[in-house]
């Protein structure tokens, strides 16, 4: 009864911190998902393999250790897809749905969890990243949930409006991709679906994670044991278990699928179940423990080490070939080979972005899928925002100081003098100019007109000056992506040449002193 | 001593106006208000005070803000929100002025003022870095978005030869008295932005104006509405790579003020106090020949205020 409620107050706080911190935007939600994403397995994994020891790595290994001790609590109260699932399913207990044993399915996990770590170690991240739990949770508030409780609350302050209650906030949307919404609603259907019907069937047969801790967890020194002797095969305790686990018949746990839930504890009525360590009081049975689950990681490791071979071939051969388009990763991602090995499609950055100009993309160039590439026809980079830096989970997008990230370039102006307005057109225009937070495009008189020139040295490729350049169908000016990330020049502060045709600023500062007015 | 007089005499006039407002109704206040208008100034310059204390000075000498909000009217007060930079860039408008308005306008027994801008960066970043929500707030003003295509509705401007039709946030088109307060600064494309140019921010389609001749649509805008009264915030100054400026050098502080019903005016008398000829800066020009405004500022009655 205790730790069933523990594990309730719990993961209920930890989903509600996750919602809110996903969801909504602001100096303590940044802290904030710092602080639960370094619970979370995948992305502790990938900072782990990455960068080595530090405080988010920290907490992955304490969570291995906790595991080996107690079993696979990280399921029912860190996971926020499981934590989703368990409140999905509990619309069973208002129909006094049963659940029943389900025999494992360990062919299907280890060929799932074999395919993930082969591809993922060659390079290939796209299955981890479609089947990693964090990441699909995040996906689907992202994609799904975001859009469409911005879409409301929009649509609520427009009738507002109506009555001239001018007290709200436009929420901007970002860029809303049909094939991301319906992959995250596919997700969520299928996720709701199965554990509404099959319980915890998508931990213990699907998720990866799951089925890692799983292996671990039956060597924990905390397991829920039957006593056989105390066992009358009620099955009070195997129709509660949602993950399928207890098999009341035989008086036997598969500890590998068990979630520690504890719904089970509660259900007997002659303490034939309890939550204990196993190295003290009686030895259990151990009989029916086939030789080859006890030797599979064994089995797992021998299988994926070609894959470290065939790393390189798959990199820069096959998938360089799918890109159709060379794309541009946020500051802070420091190159396409770093970003694409250590971004696990969460999509966090996108959902923080406060200018939405990160979109995913299907194939990036590189290794990895579903990854938010900078989106200039959609918005543009703030140049006094590095949000996505600082969310970041795995390092994917290294944190960077909004002084350092003025001076990241991820990319650089390209001026078509052809397409120009000004140029071509003898028009007035000066958009890209007056958008450019550095005047690395800057305009200089011709004429009677101003027109555009460029300083690439002090561009940062924020893509503003892309963004507003109002020449169609082609744009005049293009952010160019880079590869690996340069370091832009710091603006010089002397007068631009704009300046020469009017006073000079001394002059200027002449006239101020005067007590007189100019006219 | 000429001049301590005659702003004695302004001050008392105003303080007229203001208590004459209160006790009349709206029927007679129209004809008051036109009488006042004949002999007042058409612009006022101040310099050498802070923001709020100049516009104090300056709105009496021009009759006071009785004179354009009646009791009972909403107010709409577009200042320049365009850039998230902090005030002291001078990107936009001095949030310190925009609180001595609304507070004057309340004053004046305004129902309800509104303040917002169509901004260039982000709008609610715009909106709290250049600390005008905040000052609007504590004016208890109301800050409204425009970043939101519902809230523009088209118009048809009278005479544009390119700008015909255009978007127009409701706020314009609902309020009573409308009150433009740019801030002066260097504007790479039309050498300065100042009080038409600021008005691109109540437009929703502002890519338009950047495709079919920046200056030409600016004073096109013009002929469908002027505001009823400008105040140019030339407290800090951006002298050059506007007009979002890269650095602190790139900012003077001059503390100066201009307010005046003339929209043309008011930009041709704040690019002197910039430093550089009317004649050179493109929307002036066409505005003037479009008759928007007067552009010759010999031929117009000058208050100037030092403080």
């Amino acid at each position: 009864m205790k730790l069933k409620i523990f594990r309730i107050i719990f993961s209920a706080i930890i989903f509600i911190l996750f919602i809110y911190a996903i969801l909504f935007t602001n100096k303590l939600t940044i802290q904030l998902t710092n602080l639960l994403t370094y619970t979370q397995f995948l992305p502790g994994l990938i900072k782990l393999l990455t960068q080595g020891l530090y405080a988010g790595s920290v907490v992955f290994i304490f969570i291995i250790v906790l595991t080996f001790i107690f079993g696979r609590f990280y399921c029912s109260f860190l996971c926020p897809l499981g934590i989703m699932q368990d409140i999905i399913s509990s619309v069973r207990n208002i129909f006094k749905i049963k659940y029943r044993f389900v025999k494992p399915l360990y062919p299907l996990n280890y060929a799932v969890l074999f395919i993930t770590l082969f591809t993922a170690i060659t390079g290939f991240y796209a299955v981890m990243n479609f089947l990693d739990p964090y990441s699909i949770f995040t996906r689907i508030n992202t994609n799904l949930a975001k859009p469409f409780l911005s879409f409301a609350v929009n649509k609520f302050f427009d009738v507002l409006k109506g009555f001239k209650i001018y007290s709200s906030y436009f929420f901007k949307l970002h860029k809303s991709n049909s094939a991301f919404i319906i992959l995250s609603l596919f997700y969520f259907l299928l996720i709701a679906f199965l554990s509404i019907f099959k319980g915890r069937l998508y931990c213990n047969t699907i998720c990866p994670v799951g089925t890692l801790l799983g292996i671990m967890s039956r060597y924990s020194m905390f397991k829920i044991l039957i006593k056989n002797e105390n066992c009358v095969n009620c099955r009070k305790c195997e129709i509660k278990c949602k993950g399928g686990c207890i098999d009341s018949k035989n008086e036997e746990i598969d500890h590998s699928r068990c979630v520690l839930c504890f719904n089970c504890l509660d259900q007997c009525g002659y303490q034939a179940i309890d939550y204990r360590n196993v190295f003290t009081g009686e030895k259990i049975d151990e009989k029916r423990r086939a030789f080859l689950l006890k030797a599979s990681p064994v089995i797992l490791g021998a299988l994926t080490a070609p894959s470290l071979f065939l790393r390189n071939k798959i990199n820069s051969g096959i998938l360089n070939k799918l890109r159709d388009k060379k794309n541009i990763i946020p500051p802070g991602s420091m190159s396409l080979e770093h970003y694409s090995g250590s971004c696990i499609s969460c999509h966090l950055c996108i959902s923080t972005c406060p200018a939405k100009v990160l979109t995913p993309v299907l194939l990036n160039k590189g290794k990895s899928t579903l990854q938010p590439v900078l989106d200039y026809n959609y918005s543009y980079c703030d140049y006094e925002c590095s949000l996505c830096s600082q969310v970041c989970p795995t390092g994917a997008i290294k944190p960077v100081s909004l002084n350092d990230k003025k001076l990241i370039q991820i990319g650089y102006i390209d001026l078509n003098r052809k397409e120009c307005i000004a140029w071509s057109l003898r028009k007035d225009c000066a958009a890209c100019s007056e958008h450019c937070p550095t005047k690395a495009v800057y305009m200089i008189p011709d004429g009677d007109i101003y027109v555009p020139v460029t300083n690439t040295d002090i561009c940062t490729g924020c893509g503003a000056c892309e963004h507003v350049c109002p020449s169609k169908p082609v744009r005049a000016i293009k952010i160019i992506a880079h590869d690996i990330h340069k370091k832009a020049k710091k603006p010089e502060t002397s007068p631009n040449e704009v300046l020469k045709n009017f006073k000079k600023i001394e002059e200027q500062k002449e006239s101020i002193k005067k007590d007189d007015f100019p006219f | 001593m000429d001049r301590r007089d005659f702003f004695k005499k302004s001050m008392t006039v105003g303080a007229a106006v203001g208590l004459t407002f209160l006790a009349n109704n709206k029927s007679t206040n129209s004809i008051f208000s036109q009488d006042k208008s004949i002999g007042m100034p058409d612009l006022v310059a101040i310099k050498g005070g802070e923001a709020a204390a100049m516009f104090d000075k300056g709105i009496d000498a021009i009759g006071g803000i009785g004179r354009f909000v009646k009791k009972g009217q909403t107010v709409v007060v577009k200042p320049n929100i365009g850039w998230n930079r902090t005030p002291e860039y001078g990107a936009t408008t001095n949030p310190l002025l925009i609180k001595r308005i609304i507070e004057h306008c309340y004053n004046a027994g305004a129902k309800k003022v509104y303040v917002f801008d169509n901004t260039c960066n982000e709008w609610s970043s715009c909106y709290k870095i250049s600390g005008i929500e905040n000052a609007v707030k504590e004016a208890n003003g109301q800050i409204v978005p425009g970043n939101s295509e519902s809230y523009y509705q088209e118009v048809i401007v009278p005479g544009g030869i390119i700008l015909k039709r255009t978007k127009v946030h409701e706020l314009i088109l609902n309020s009573d008295v409308f009150i433009n307060v740019p801030v002066l600064k260097h504007h790479g494309g039309t050498s300065l932005t100042i009080a038409m140019k600021n008005l691109m921010g109540v437009v929703w389609d502002r890519n338009f104006y950047h495709s079919n001749g920046l200056n030409q649509c600016i004073a096109e805008f013009c002929l469908y509405k002027k505001p009823d009264l400008n105040i140019v915030d030339a407290y800090t100054v951006m002298k050059q790579n506007g007009p979002r400026a890269r650095s602190m050098d790139d900012v003077s502080i001059i503390k100066n003020q201009l307010i005046s019903t003339d929209i043309v005016a008011i930009d041709a008398a704040a690019s002197k106090v910039y430093g550089i000829d009317p004649e050179h800066v493109g929307n002036i020009k066409i505005a003037y020949n479009k008759k928007i405004g007067n552009m010759n500022l010999d031929e117009l009655k000058i208050r100037k205020i030092s403080l």
